[in-house]
């Protein structure tokens, strides 16, 4: 039967082309690696700002991980930046995360303690504290758009360029925006610290 | 200064901010800039990192994905040229779509005639199942037909129904009216079935194991009785449960076509006050036991392991509860109550195991696998007193009988699935030519 042939001549392609799959797989994970280590903390840190909580930040760190793990086969450096790439995929997740939480999107919850590093002198850490608090109650205050720009900017520590093409908006609107944002959040320092 | 000016300065030194510059203070700037910078500083110096716990753990995980994936690389060989994002470095020109070449070969001809061989396949199959069933029964049953020499036309009729229905009755079983009386598959607590012998008045003289031993216990029976006397050692075994503090956790009875009644029960029964020993005691005056096998599973550790762990998590919940007392802002409100819900689901799932382990060590289950047997006939007996010959003529005539039954039955399957099958893929071959026609 012909087809019998055709079929073995296909099958014996398919199985050439899986050793070569095999041998790309290798490179790939080291490739990934790399990003992998490029880009734990600022995404985590990304995510941190954004939901304020440690365990669901850890949480939904290791879900964009584990799904860019998943996806980086068919990423495509040539279409897109690897930041880009993972941070809409931190995007993603976090809308994910709210929804399946029964929470809007737009609400901001206080972020708690999220650093690593506790410092042991009491009187700096009290200040510290209180900055924090400060900072937290200036961070609630800003709209959505303006928190998720800061988030990028500072937790993901990403450049205005690539935030631009994150958002699909101007390079000079997100700096605006951040700009504005910084404003609305030393306003709000202030104000808190004349109303205590 | 405008804000414009104003802007773009922050930008820049946000910038060199974040590339880890140190952006002192300068006397030129305005007080506004400067402040802003100080917040941008603040969040830049503030910014959240993962405990080296967290990233311990996700290192780990992301090493199982990996070795998880890596093996089939399935995943890499989907970066085909249809998909047009490759992945990086891929030589995608020379890769094969696994599943066009898998729809090819499942041509639609094709596809009917696998379905139809599907079709004849599962017949003759299930078929042959239930030959070798009714054909290997009605062996036994003839061999102590013969021996009893009662080889009369009616007994033949009957070997006969038995080797052809069997299939049929056979396998499904008659389950008698009465027998279901045995089903009190409810634990101790639960309601009692009505006809159950088995009643629950006995469960009260659960005396459990003591605490530092804990055994899974377990025995299996096989017990012939005499004809006629199935009903009676069945109840007996549900009692023998009651009278343990046990109760019935399932029964199935059979009938076979010679009307030898056979059937398995499951009882447990308490454990301690060596309840156990006695009750296999009881079963063993019941007829004559062919085979019993008795084991034993000691989880003490694992329980007392449980244990430790379910008192560790609880003193964890009780300090937690007093920080939660102290917690005065709502960071550490959260922080404590986050970390107090993990704590008390590990309490539930830690008393879940252990409940699960008491049951299964408080009550022993004993399986009796009962059976009647015709009195005064074995068959071992039946071989050592004759020479054989005659009975190996009428087995070898049976056995002409029986093939020429085999054919007949096989044939009444077999005929009427070809056609359907037949049917099938004439039809399947007709969509695929009609498809075919269609799209030319």
């Amino acid at each position: 039967m012909a087809n019998t042939e055709e079929t073995v001549v296909r099958m014996n392609l398919l199985r050439r082309h899986k050793q070569t799959a095999g041998a790309m797989a290798a490179d790939i994970t080291s490739q990934f690696d790399e990003v992998y280590r490029a880009y734990l903390r600022p995404v985590y840190a990304f995510v941190a700002f954004r939901v304020g909580n440690r365990a669901a930040a850890e949480d939904i760190t290791a879900q964009v991980f584990e799904k860019a793990w998943r996806g980086y086969p068919r990423f495509d450096p040539r279409k897109a930046a690897i930041s880009t790439w993972l941070f809409t995929i931190a995007r993603n997740s976090l809308t994910d995360h709210y929804r399946s939480a029964g929470r809007k999107t737009d609400e901001v919850e206080l972020p708690d303690d999220l650093g690593a590093g506790a410092e042991s002198d009491p009187v700096p850490r009290l200040e510290a504290l209180e900055l924090r608090r400060e900072l937290n109650a200036a961070l609630t205050s800003l709209e959505p758009r303006e928190l998720e720009i800061v988030s990028l900017k500072f937790g993901g520590a990403m450049t205005n360029r690539d935030i631009s093409t994150l958002l699909q908006i101007s390079e000079s609107n997100v700096g605006t925006i951040l700009y504005r944002s910084l404003k609305k959040m030393k306003t709000r320092i202030e104000g808190g610290i004349k109303n205590d | 200064m405008t804000d414009d000016r104003e802007q773009q300065e922050l930008i820049d030194l946000i910038e060199r901010l974040l590339a880890g510059e140190t952006v002192a203070a300068a006397g030129d700037r305005e007080e506004e800039l400067e402040k802003l910078l100080a917040i941008a500083a603040e969040l830049n110096e503030r910014r959240p990192e993962p405990s080296a716990e967290f990233e311990e753990r996700l290192e780990a995980r992301m090493a199982g994905l990996k070795t998880a994936t890596a093996v089939t690389s399935d995943d890499t060989a989907d970066a085909s040229p249809g998909d047009g994002v490759a992945a990086p470095g891929a030589a995608t020109g020379t890769s094969i779509d696994e599943k066009s070449w898998l729809r090819a070969w499942l041509s639609m001809p094709r596809l009917a005639a696998v379905a139809a061989a599907l079709v004849i396949g599962l017949g003759v199959v299930g078929m042959g199942g239930a030959i070798i069933r009714g054909g290997y029964q009605g062996k036994t049953a003839t061999v102590s037909d013969v021996a009893s020499d009662t080889g009369t036309p009616a007994d033949d009729v009957k070997t006969l129904e038995n080797a052809t229905g069997q299939s049929a009755a056979g396998r499904s079983g008659e389950i008698a009216a009465g027998d279901t009386a045995g089903y009190a598959g409810s634990p101790p607590g639960g309601s009692a079935d009505s006809g159950s012998t088995a009643g629950i008045s006995g469960v009260d003289t659960v005396t459990p194991l003591p605490s530092t031993q804990r055994i899974i216990q377990s025995a299996d029976y096989q017990v012939e009785v005499a004809q006629g006397e199935f009903n009676d050692k069945y109840s007996q075994i549900s009692a023998i449960a009651a009278k343990y503090g046990g109760y019935v956790v399932s029964g199935d009875t059979r009938s076979s076509g010679d009307e030898l009644k056979r059937g398995s029960i499951t009882i447990r029964v308490a454990s301690g006050n060596d309840n156990f020993t006695k009750a296999q005691a009881d079963l063993e005056g019941l007829g004559n036991v062919t085979s019993r096998k008795v084991s034993g599973q000691d989880v003490t550790e694992e329980y007392v392991d449980l244990q430790s762990r379910l008192r560790n998590a609880e003193a964890q919940e009780t300090q937690m509860l007093e920080l939660m007392k102290r917690a005065q802002t709502i960071e550490e409100i959260l922080t404590v109550q986050s970390r107090l819900a993990e704590i008390q689901s590990q309490i539930e799932q830690i008393k879940g195991r252990m409940k699960y382990t008491e049951s299964r060590t408080d009550f022993a289950t004993i399986t009796v696998d009962l059976r009647e047997t015709k009195e005064g006939v074995s068959e071992t007996e039946s071989v050592g007193t004759n020479w054989g010959f005659i009975d190996s003529l009428k087995y070898a005539g049976w056995l002409a009988v029986q093939t020429l039954n085999f054919v007949i039955v096989a044939l009444a399957v077999i005929v009427p699935l070809t056609f359907m099958g037949g049917g099938l893929a004439i039809l399947f071959y007709r969509l695929a030519q009609w498809r075919r026609n269609r799209n030319k």
